[in-house]
């Protein structure tokens, strides 16, 4: 915008130039009316529309076509205009949300003029209509635990086998193919509640769309490898010991690629950074749960203790690279959340932290205290080994399932979880003056309520309000909203197109009279963080 | 049921705000103390409506104001008071038109037509003064244009979308 702004200055010195001669010469001022559009203004459309038509009283030619979208990402619109008629593509595929397309054209005297219109697209706004714009707590709790079981039968079927095959001497010992059966459903079910998230549905059947929903991004793709490499995990794809590490390594691998599609640490910047450290702290994490439940079995029974004694040896190195890993991906992450210390993703992050660190002490105490007496045969410390295997594993637990938690705590979510509060302005005229209160709404529109006094603050009674809205530094020309005088004495107007209070001023217009005028004006405060 | 109707109204309105064809006066220039014939312009209707009334509000300070009747439409002629006296050609004026309306005919959006009155600016307006002239326009279907906007400090009449019409009353030439 700012960049344009010499070109467009001296382009609006031209117009006003040309409009004056035009005044003196012909004496005309017909500026161009907008009479119709296709989206209409307010329209809550349930299908993103790909063009936008807009239709003058007269011939008009095109200065500047734009929109912002939902993502608040303002882009051009390429125009063609056939007379007063206009017509622009919509650059697609547009996200569910408010739209706003602002024109600037000139007429045939040469001034130009601008005006917006907004839409909405996908759900109405919540309290416009009964449909639920929340999202399902029920599903999200379903999708929580199923995301739970999943990724720790996937850890014990693909982990286990993974050490099964280097560390155990006895070889190949093979999943319970009961427990593999399990995962695979876990994981189906998975595929199927995200994809039912996707299209805004409640827990419930509806057919194959959640699937093809989850295909549509990488969510399908995500699950399929994990039911990969559950399979080549758990199935006798390799009856001798060398194969079988080998197919235990991919199976490992595969799983670990399948956390690298999702979440939304997979598109911090720089990418192969942050995909490379969610492949290294999955692969670990899931070798070292898969790992617990036969170092418990061996630390129960008399076998062959020599795992516990390779797994006691070489676990520091892969535990220290699973916690530099994910430590790498917290720094990366957090200048995304807006410093949200009180975000849901903040308090996961520092609850996870926690629970690491108790881990940690747990495996200092397991390795340097406890593995070498409990393999000398000191049945004490065999005892509290046990003990301390079965923590790790309730730790593990509670890992995984705050792991899980993110799904719902993405940066994204920041803003459901905390509304920007509401603002509040004081405008001053020579004839009144108006009390404006602007209410962000979570679903990206404000609310307004405006009250209308006189200069000695008692309450005016003016024939009519309206709101006139400008956003010159996102480049939106002028809205205009009626507003409604609502039952308390106040004028309110709702579903306004304020994601975000910045650069917005305001213009209060109210009628007095027939032919009396206030323009009360100014600048919506911008939020306080 | 409410919120989806105010939803509508807002509607109309944001599509009837954004730009206008104005309503204008045809002399930017009248003399201090003599008549001065004002010809509104009218170059559109509103919103592509057709226009069925014209109401002009005569400003404090134009004195004797006569519409001049027009073929097809009626006239309507407000008396009132002015705030303060006048000196008329040597006598004290304190009533006349405050208003004038045009009603009953029909003037397409896509048609041009005059609407004239005569008035008489006060010798006691100082010189250079703008005079704002607020005309309300009024088309079928209900629709309004009010063309009452008078720029605040700082700003000119580009400024705003439904401008009033205005001239200049400059001082009495000296012969
Ligand atoms: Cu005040």
């Amino acid at each position: 915008m700012a960049r344009n702004f010499p070109l467009w200055a001296t382009f609006c010195l031209l117009a006003r130039v040309a409009g004056l001669f035009f005044l003196l010469a012909a004496g005309a001022d017909a500026h161009a009316v907008l009479i119709a559009s296709a989206p209409e203004n307010n329209d809550i459309l349930t299908v993103a529309p790909e063009k936008i038509l807009l239709r003058f009283n007269e011939a008009v030619r095109v200065v500047r076509f734009s929109m912002v979208a939902a993502d608040g990402v303002a882009r051009e619109i390429s125009a063609s205009s056939t007379g007063a008629e206009i017509k622009g593509s919509l650059p697609g595929p547009l996200a569910d949300g408010t739209v706003i397309v602002s024109y600037r054209v000139v007429s045939e005297d040469g001034h130009p003029v601008g005006g917006s219109i907004v839409f909405h697209v996908g759900k109405p706004s919540p309290r416009s209509s009964s449909v639920s714009d929340i999202p399902s707590k029920a599903l999200h709790t379903a999708i929580w635990l199923v995301t739970i079981g999943s990724t720790l039968g996937l850890a014990i079927i693909v982990g286990g086998s993974f050490f099964n095959c280097w560390l155990s001497p006895a070889g190949a010992r093979r999943q319970s193919p009961a427990l593999a059966a399990v995962a695979i459903m876990l994981v189906l079910a998975g595929l199927y509640l995200q994809g039912l998230d996707d299209i805004g549905m409640g827990p419930g059947w509806a057919e194959l769309e959640p699937i093809a929903q989850a295909f549509a991004d990488k969510t399908g793709i995500a699950q399929c490898l994990k039911l990969v490499a559950i399979m080549l995990a758990a199935l006798p794809f390799a009856p001798r010991p060398r194969s079988a590490r080998l197919v235990s390594a991919t199976a490992l691998a595969v799983a670990s690629l399948a956390f690298t599609l999702t979440g939304h640490s997979s598109i911090a910047q720089p990418r192969f950074i942050a995909q490379g450290s969610i492949f290294l702290h999955a692969a670990i994490s899931l070798f070292w749960i898969g790992s617990l439940p036969p170092l418990l079995r061996l630390s129960r029974s008399t076998e062959d203790q020599r795992p516990l004694r390779f797994f006691s040896r070489l676990i520091p190195i892969p535990f220290v690279l699973m916690l530099l890993a994910g430590l790498l991906l917290a720094v990366m992450e957090i200048p995304r959340i807006d410093i949200a210390w009180s975000s849901l993703f903040a308090r996961v992050l520092a609850f996870k932290i926690g629970l690491v660190a108790v881990l940690c002490m747990l495996a200092l105490y397991n390795r340097f205290w406890l593995t070498a007496p409990a393999l000398a045969g000191n049945p004490a410390a065999r005892r509290r080994l046990r003990w301390s295997i079965g923590s790790e594993i309730g730790l593990a637990l509670l890992i995984v399932a705050a792991a899980s938690l993110w799904r719902f705590a993405g940066p994204e979510q920041y803003q459901y979880a905390h509304a920007q509060p509401p603002v509040s302005l004081h405008l001053h005229g020579q004839k009144a003056m108006a009390e404006l209160e602007m209410t962000p709404q979570p679903d990206g529109t404000a609310d307004i309520r405006v009250s209308i006094l006189t200069l000695k603050f008692d309450p005016m009674q003016p024939r009519s309000v309206s709101l006139g809205l400008r956003n010159t530094l996102r480049g939106i020309e002028s809205l205009k909203y009626g507003l409604t005088h609502a039952g308390d004495g106040t004028w309110a107007a709702g579903n306004l197109p304020l994601s975000d209070i910045a650069g917005w001023s305001v213009d209060v217009q109210v009628l007095i009279d027939d032919f009396n005028l206030v323009h009360l004006e100014g600048d919506l405060p911008t939020g306080t963080d | 049921m409410i919120r989806h109707l105010a939803l509508t109204v807002a509607g109309i309105f944001c599509i009837a705000g954004s730009a206008q064809a104005h309503i204008t006066l045809e002399q930017a220039e009248a003399v201090s103390g003599k008549a001065y014939k004002a010809v509104l312009r009218v170059g559109h209707g509103c919103e592509g409506k057709a226009t069925v009334r014209i109401r002009v509000k005569i400003p404090e300070g134009l004195l004797s104001a006569k519409p001049m009747p027009k073929a097809g439409w009626t006239l309507e002629k407000i008396r009132g008071t002015y705030e303060k006296s006048y000196d008329l050609y040597g006598k004290p004026v304190k009533e006349g038109l405050t208003e004038i309306v045009w009603q009953g005919g029909q003037l397409a959006d896509d048609e041009y037509d005059e609407f004239v009155f005569r008035v008489t600016p006060a010798k006691e307006l100082p010189a250079a003064t703008r005079i704002y002239v607020p005309v309300v326009q009024e088309c079928t279907e209900g629709a309004v244009e009010r063309w009452i906007d008078i720029p605040a400090a700082g700003k000119t009449s580009d400024d705003y979308e439904t401008p009033a019409p205005f001239f200049d009353v400059v001082a009495q030439p000296r012969s």
